[in-house]
């Protein structure tokens, strides 16, 4: 059977997620770690989706206004333009989405960094991502 | 356009604290579309109307699935998913009502090789 060419992502209101492009790693750890500082999201994971594309998910629960605040903090104050068109589209869809599986010509993204705590949203991350993995093993 | 109704793409209804399953992607089908027809009014007058008479293209273009449920459902409603386009662009759905239902919700075609943002 040969593998349709959908793309598996994760999506939910309560996690904090950023979604970085054309940004080196030391300004996604900057912002990453300034924000867990300022809001108190208590740790982050950041994933390399691709080259010089990142993605960062928080520990804490929040709620899907204050994750709108957060997301939107680090958009205007960092000034990348990846992560304002991403915001804007998470809003429209009222819940945010990363990719999980590979996506044509990139690879899944994989974990570069962790700092903090990881016994809330990113546990839920991690399970989801590992559901995902293993349904993409048994479609190819 | 796969989209029946004209006006606000359906709210994401999922209970709070959910966590969904995002598929999706570009893909072709063959959709019904919107067809000039001349009728004939009450008072006489004939007058054109857009209407969907029945007149089917193939189109290309993006949407998503978004699921929610237990592990396996999640799997059952992936594995479903190889020649199912989302019948809405963008449709939040339980996987246990998709998988009893796959056509309510979704419609033949097949997903394209493209680039799209998440």
């Amino acid at each position: 059977m040969s593998s349709p060419n959908i793309i598996l992502g994760y999506t939910d209101k309560e996690t904090v997620k950023l979604d970085f492009d054309n940004a080196t790693f030391k300004t996604v750890k900057y912002w990453a770690t300034r924000a867990c500082n300022w809001f108190d999201l208590e740790g982050f994971l950041i994933l390399k989706s691709s080259k010089n594309n990142y993605h960062v998910i928080f520990n804490r629960s929040v709620s899907w206004y204050e994750n709108l605040h957060i997301v939107a903090w680090v958009a205007l104050e960092s000034r990348n333009k990846g992560l304002h068109d991403w915001l804007v589209m998470q809003c429209i869809k009222e819940a945010s989405t990363l990719r999980i599986s590979s996506k044509n010509n990139k690879s899944a993204p994989r974990i570069v960094y962790r700092y903090g705590l990881d016994n809330k949203e990113i546990w839920y991350y991690l399970i989801f991502r590992k559901i995902i993995y293993k349904l993409c093993k048994k479609k190819n | 356009m796969t989209r029946t109704k004209r006006g606000r793409p359906p709210r994401n209804d999922a209970p709070p604290g959910t966590k969904m399953i995002a598929i999706y992607g570009h893909y072709t089908a063959r959709v019904n579309v919107l067809e000039r027809v001349l009728k004939t009014r009450v008072d006489g007058v004939k007058q054109h109307y857009w209407m969907r008479s029945g007149k089917t293209e193939i189109k290309s273009e993006t949407g998503r699935f978004e699921f929610y449920g237990t592990g396996r459902e999640l799997a059952q409603a992936v594995s479903m998913m190889d020649h199912l386009v989302p019948r809405n662009r963008f449709q939040v759905v339980s996987a246990r009502d998709f998988i009893r239902n796959p056509w309510k919700y979704s419609i033949y075609g097949h997903w394209l090789e493209k680039d799209v943002q998440s």
